[in-house]
């Protein structure tokens, strides 16, 4: 298994269009989008700069008014449909607003689509082990159960927002949740297993069929290091209940801080290894520059790494960009979160990015969760606008503008938000 | 031989209808052509998309798409590399019609929206009904008489078919029989009694999942 298939094919690159990037870049400007904000109230003209700018998210909700009251009621339980087959669904920004995402909401991602489900489940763990293992349920049911909170974020959430735009699923903010995850500590199953000389990375396989023979199966492996690391689990619980199958039943991967095409769903295979695993999603896609490039370069595969932890960023989840809002009390509300270190701080200026102010946080901070962040305002009438930045633990702070990469990966910009004051 | 236009996938009435919700997407057509006219020029693209790539990915995908010409080739290239039978003029004339129905300048792309309850609905087997209590060993052999030759002996796929191990439609007996009787794309529908549609799914189910082995 996980050897290296008979068609390999390439990230598909963007053209370059360097003659974009100088007018993108000016446009960027959070500041000097939100001028723009304030002197045009036309709000379908600033939906599209907004666009344009890579800034704000394009709800489909311009023109409509919130009624009081609306601002605390449950969203609705919908999800936006990018791809029926396979099944791409994204979770509406209006859920960003709390610290755990239902799982009927919680966003899906599937390169071939869910597989039928398993009459009779085992998971096989082999390769350099000293004994090989093939589990049933109630295998893992019988060994110590671990419940944790992490955000489940797909690495092209955001993809719709790079500029130029790159192929790809075009997510704008909606491949992401946060959920609680139990089942078994992955370094139990190793150390069952006896790790054998020479271990270095762990590939892991899904049920999920490539549909012709020259596809390349969807093939992931994370370093032994992360394998042993007590926070990966082998999860057969979501938000307390079994895993449905649009999120991996019986069993996924749970890599806390890590993006999430190292989360295998329907995973029936488990193989130590020497070497990172082959194939086209481990050694094409989902990989980054080594180094920032400039926006429409083509980078060759040697200049390139596999996508690991997800960058530091904040969501605005209300107001929602392009809504109306009654006059009165208010809140700036949203999530913040980095696979690599602690949310510290999240800061909310309304007067793009000329002042900050300081957001309370909810929720307890760790590494790959998120924080709730709110800031209560008075809203006067006519265009007011949000702008979020998160810091984290070491000081970091969330970049005004994200970094382009070839395959849109981990954007991660300050969210800006427009709402009009009726 | 079919002429290569570069007309607009979008101004097909069928694609149109199939994405109702979608604003209208911008079209090479002379503004003053009649629709039918449009559609007429883009009949071929259309019969490409049905043939060649709908069988895993429907056109939602391909709608929030806002590509050059140049990167939609690339697209193409590598699902071609990966088991899409397109190619030559086929591929040009699709290369063309993408690129222009879901250009760099095409409008935002705004999702249809799925209540939570349709959304499981998806992912849900159904009961076999009519189709429970089919034998694989008479299914086999009328796999390797209808199915094998596109979809290989081991029903693992081939050029001309998809790979039908452990796909979810195999717990979803109406979808399979309605697939196997009114075919999709380049398949033929085949006349098939719910006996005959029973083996077939019982065959099919007993085929092992081997992803990752």
């Amino acid at each position: 298994m996980f050897r290296r298939s008979g068609s390999l094919g390439s990230v598909p690159e963007p053209a370059q269009h360097g003659h974009l990037s100088a007018p993108c870049a000016g446009q960027m400007s959070v500041g000097g989008a939100l001028v723009r904000v304030n002197s045009r109230p036309d709000m379908i003209a600033r939906r599209r700069f907004l666009e344009t700018s890579g800034l704000a998210l394009l709800g489909g909700l311009v023109g409509r008014t919130v009624g009081a009251g609306e601002a605390t009621r449950t969203p609705a339980r919908e999800l936006l449909v990018h791809s029926l087959r396979p099944e791409n669904l994204a979770t509406p920004i209006e859920w960003f607003d709390r610290l755990i995402t239902p799982t009927d909401v919680f966003f899906v991602r599937s390169h071939f689509g869910a597989p039928a489900a398993a009459a009779a489940p085992r998971l096989r763990l082999d390769g350099l082990v000293g004994q090989t293992l093939d589990l049933g349920p109630a295998d893992l049911d019988a060994m110590p159960q671990v419940t944790l909170t992490a955000v489940l974020q797909c690495s092209g959430n955001g993809r719709a927002l790079s500029a130029p735009r790159v192929p790809g699923v075009q997510w704008v903010h909606g491949a992401m949740g946060q959920a609680t995850w139990t089942g078994v500590r992955l370094r139990d199953l190793l150390e069952r297993a006896e790790i054998a000389t020479g271990a270095a990375h762990v590939a892991f396989a899904g049920r999920d069929v490539a549909p012709t023979p020259a596809t390349p199966s969807f093939h992931r492996s994370i370093p032994l290091e992360r394998a042993l690391d007590p926070s990966t689990l082998v999860a057969t619980r979501m938000n307390g209940d079994p895993l449905t199958l649009a999120h991996g039943a019986p069993l996924r991967l749970v890599v806390p801080g890590w993006a999430g095409n190292h989360w295998i769903k329907w995973l029936q295979a488990i193989h130590v290894q020497s070497e990172e695993a082959s194939g086209f999603f481990m050694q094409t896609a989902y990989r980054l520059p080594r180094t920032p490039v400039e926006p429409g370069a083509a980078v060759p595969p040697e200049n390139t790494v596999p996508v690991t932890t997800f960058p530091l960023k904040s969501i605005i989840a209300r107001p929602v960009d392009g809504s109306r809002l009654p006059r009165g009390r208010q809140e700036v509300v949203g999530v913040a979160f980095s696979g690599e270190a602690a949310i510290a701080r999240v800061e909310v200026s309304l007067d793009a990015g000329r002042s900050w102010r300081e957001a309370a946080l909810e929720g307890e901070p760790g590494l790959g969760r998120w924080q709730v962040f709110r800031l209560p305002i008075e809203a006067r009438r006519g265009p007011m606008s949000a702008v979020a930045r998160a810091t984290d633990a070491r000081g970091m702070v969330q970049p005004e503008r994200a970094t382009w990469n070839p395959s849109g990966y981990f954007w991660n910009a300050w969210h800006a938000v427009g709402w009009e004051v009726a | 031989m079919r002429p290569a236009r570069a007309a607009s996938l979008a101004a097909l009435g069928l694609v149109a209808a199939a994405c109702a919700a979608e604003r209208p997407l911008k079209s090479t057509a002379p503004a003053a052509a009649p629709v039918a006219a449009a559609a007429a020029a883009d009949a071929p693209a259309l019969e490409i998309l049905r043939n060649d790539c709908r069988g895993c990915h429907t056109e939602d995908l391909l709608r929030q798409q806002r590509l050059t010409e140049a990167q939609w080739a690339k697209v193409l290239d590598k699902m071609h590399r990966w088991g899409a039978p397109t190619e030559g003029e086929d591929l040009q004339v699709l290369t063309a019609n993408l690129a222009a129905s879901y250009g760099r300048d095409s409008g935002p792309f705004a999702p249809e929206r799925l209540s939570a309850e349709a959304a499981a609905d998806l992912f849900r087997s159904r009961p076999d009904g009519a189709l429970a209590g089919g034998n694989a060993v008479r299914g086999l052999a009328l796999y390797g008489e209808r199915c094998a030759p596109c979809h290989a002996e081991d029903g693992r796929g081939g050029p001309l078919g998809l790979n039908l191990v452990g796909r979810r439609s195999l717990h979803r007996a109406d979808e399979f029989a309605a697939l196997v009787r009114g075919g999709a794309g380049r398949m033929p529908g085949f006349e098939t009694t719910d006996a005959e549609a029973a083996d077939l799914l019982a065959y099919l189910r007993s085929l092992p999942n081997l992803a990752g082995r």
